[in-house]
């Protein structure tokens, strides 16, 4: 089995080679600070068993119409429904190895986060590709999404998807200049008060739903929130996911019940604390621009307006707008 | 550690432990007042309570300081006493809830309430939303008690039960229980897994009057049960033999001590977490201004712990700006290097008794 001689390849490794280990699980970690961490260069054509760490990874492989490369995605890859029947491999945040191993694949694509480091150095040591790409910014999807079409052979089509994802938030960013900017506020949790921060993609597509995002006074991705300072700075929308995708009505009274008491906030006073339950806002991949049209509905308070036919579309399934 | 005569309730003592909840009300006030003062937004405070409800200045001061600062005092005021209570009981100085494990336990039994609630199923038993949170603080309770009984059960399963093998096996339990909530974390969503996590560091929560009050109500009970215990437990500095021959029912006083304890932490754990901390130092810090008395020593401690957690999640509000800190974080920034120095400052003795 691979797993086992993956293990025996491990063991016999030099002993001297534990300093080595060490600087290069160094040089690992500095290299996934900078994005995206390429592995040197594709097999021509692409990869062809491929291992998704990443909801978003898994969207664009799908979006590019290589999904029959995929053997393996993350318990979290649930878009497109076909995703939810693919077999996993560990979770978002640590993937499991030797699941992974057993899976034989020919490359491993992720987004860098803390839990799955360890992950990703032992798959390296053990001679897998591995390529991580980041996702904090928008720029950093289309890099992201670039990188995940060159290593499974559709790097037109990721030209073609990136282009139909700008022109799709180009025209949100349209809808919304007319129309005086609000101030958004995106929260996660509530306790912390877990706020959409302006290291984040998501910052960047408020801003084109024309709103002023509020969590950007804390610095990072997901700055946690101090209550006042959100108080004090009076957010006239605030988008709440603290129900999470499957909130009820009942859980959405609850929402609103728990701002009640900080009735000077302008989005409580006049009623524009809304639920957030679509997962399309937390991935940056394919459905970015899905994203800022729920993001215009849900600052605007009214539906995006139905975009025109975009030259160049790539016909995915996911471009269908939010019911 | 000496004690007085056990016998001796004189008027001197009763004046002092009066006179110790005078001034450490005081204190609390004070504390309270600068924490109210305090945070990542100038207010002033005074124009501010007179301003209108729906000022945000008014909103700021009413609706976001206040009750933590409220939370803080009772929770830090159930760590405190907490803590005290325990390392009275079991004569050693490490002993607090946290490491005990029934910080750990009541956490764990807290956690899955909090992820059963909303499930489906529950509801499918007719447990409403509301309903079904109001269980966390009754899991706690459970967990509490549970883990103190399991841990001693298991400590004495060898035979004699010393402090130390009760505090080891705390220990693995504590650990034991944070893999647990590590590993619904990792079974939890992105959303819950904030929650989570801020909740095994310690973070203050204000969830509402409901459970406010029934922090408030444990600590009322805890500090009843505590203080009725106070000369069994100055008995005990004596030794199991010492209180014995004093008269003292030990096994009803460690009875005693220990559902205190468990009511203190499962009314401070549903709304903060696992602050650790607070119930191993703030005891210490007392008895080197009232001596070792525990008549004094637990009234102290639980002004101490009130005090001392104001102070810090002041602190864990205001020191980064804008973003907050965890109050755990801050009770151990504080907590580790103040234990070092009782331990330089003590010796070993204390510690190998």
């Amino acid at each position: 089995m691979t797993a086992h001689t993956s293990h025996h390849r491990r063991l016999s490794r030099p002993s001297a080679g534990r300093l080595r280990g060490l600087l290069r699980g160094l040089g690992v970690a500095i290299g996934l600070l900078a994005a995206p961490v390429s592995a040197a260069e594709p097999p021509s054509g692409g990869a062809h068993r491929v291992v998704s760490l990443a909801p978003s990874v898994t969207e664009t492989i799908f979006a590019l119409g290589a999904e029959d490369r995929l053997v393996a995605v993350s318990s979290y890859c649930d878009f497109p429904p076909a995703a939810a029947g693919l077999p996993r491999a560990g979770s978002y945040l640590q993937p499991n190895v030797e699941a992974i191993l057993g899976f034989e694949p020919d490359l491993v694509l992720g987004v860098p986060t803390p839990g799955n480091r360890a992950a990703v150095e032992q798959l390296r040591r053990l001679g897998l590709a591995v390529v991580m790409v980041s996702e904090d910014t928008v720029a950093d999807a289309w890099s992201a999404m670039r990188t995940v079409g060159k290593w499974v052979g559709r790097s037109e089509r990721a030209e073609e998807l990136i282009a139909r994802v700008q022109a799709e938030i180009e025209a949100v960013r349209r809808a919304a200049e007319s129309r005086p900017r609000k101030r958004v506020l995106f929260v996660v949790g509530h306790d912390p008060l877990v706020a959409a921060g302006d290291a984040l993609f998501l910052d960047e597509l408020i801003d084109a739903a024309g709103g002023e995002n509020v969590g950007a006074i804390g610095r990072g991705s997901w700055p946690r929130l101090s209550l006042e300072t959100v108080v004090a700075a009076g957010p006239e929308v605030i988008i709440d996911g603290a129900m999470g995708t499957e909130s009820s009505a009942a859980g959405e009274q609850s929402l609103l019940a728990w701002w009640e008491p900080y009735r000077s906030v302008p989005a409580v006073r006049e009623g524009r604390v809304r639920a957030q339950r679509s997962n399309a806002l937390l991935r940056p991949g394919p459905r970015l621009g899905v994203a800022a049209r729920e993001l215009f509905a849900l600052v605007q308070g009214e539906p995006a307006p139905t975009p025109g036919p975009t030259p160049g579309a790539v016909a995915a399934p996911e471009a269908r707008p939010p019911s | 550690m000496s004690a007085p005569p056990v016998q001796a309730v004189s008027q001197v003592t009763l004046r002092s432990a009066l006179l110790l909840h005078v001034g450490g009300a005081l204190a609390l006030g004070c504390a309270a007042l600068f924490g109210l003062a305090i945070g990542p937004v100038d207010i002033d405070p005074l124009a501010a309570w007179s301003a209108p409800a729906d000022d945000p200045t008014h909103v700021i001061l009413v609706g976001a300081r206040l009750p933590r600062v409220l939370l803080a005092a009772l929770v830090g005021g159930a760590l405190g006493l907490g803590g005290a209570g325990l390392q009275a009981l079991l004569h050693n100085p490490l002993a607090c809830p946290h490491i005990l494990g029934i910080s750990g336990g009541a956490a764990l039994l807290g956690i899955l309430a909090m992820i059963a609630a909303p499930l489906p199923a529950v509801a499918a038993l007719g447990v409403s939303g509301d309903v079904a949170l109001a269980m966390v603080p009754l899991a706690a309770f459970v967990g509490a008690l549970a883990t103190a009984g399991l841990v001693r059960g298991v400590a004495s399963a060898s035979g004699r039960v010393t402090p130390h093998t009760l505090l080891l096996t705390g220990v693995v339990f504590n650990a034991f229980a944070a893999a647990l909530i590590t590993f619904i974390n990792s079974l939890a969503d992105f959303y819950r897994a904030h929650g989570i996590l801020a909740w095994v560091v310690g973070t203050l929560v204000v969830r509402g009057d409901a459970w406010t009050w029934a922090a408030g109500a444990t600590l009322a009970a805890g500090l009843a049960l505590l203080t009725a215990s106070a000369r069994d437990l100055n008995a005990l500095a004596l030794g199991e033999e010492g209180a014995v021959s004093l008269g003292v029912d030990v096994g009803r006083a460690r009875r005693r001590v220990y559902l205190a304890v468990a009511l203190l932490v499962a009314g401070a754990v549903p709304v903060s977490g696992m602050i650790g901390f607070v119930g191993l130092i703030v005891p210490h810090a007392v008895r080197l201004v009232v001596g070792s008395d525990q008549r004094r020593v637990l009234p102290a401690s639980l002004w101490g712990g009130a005090v001392f957690l104001v102070l810090a999640d002041t602190a864990a509000r205001t020191a980064l700006g804008p973003t907050e800190l965890p109050v755990g974080v801050v009770t151990a920034l504080c907590g580790g290097p103040f234990f070092l120095y009782m331990l330089r400052r003590q010796g070993r003795r204390e510690l190998a008794a």
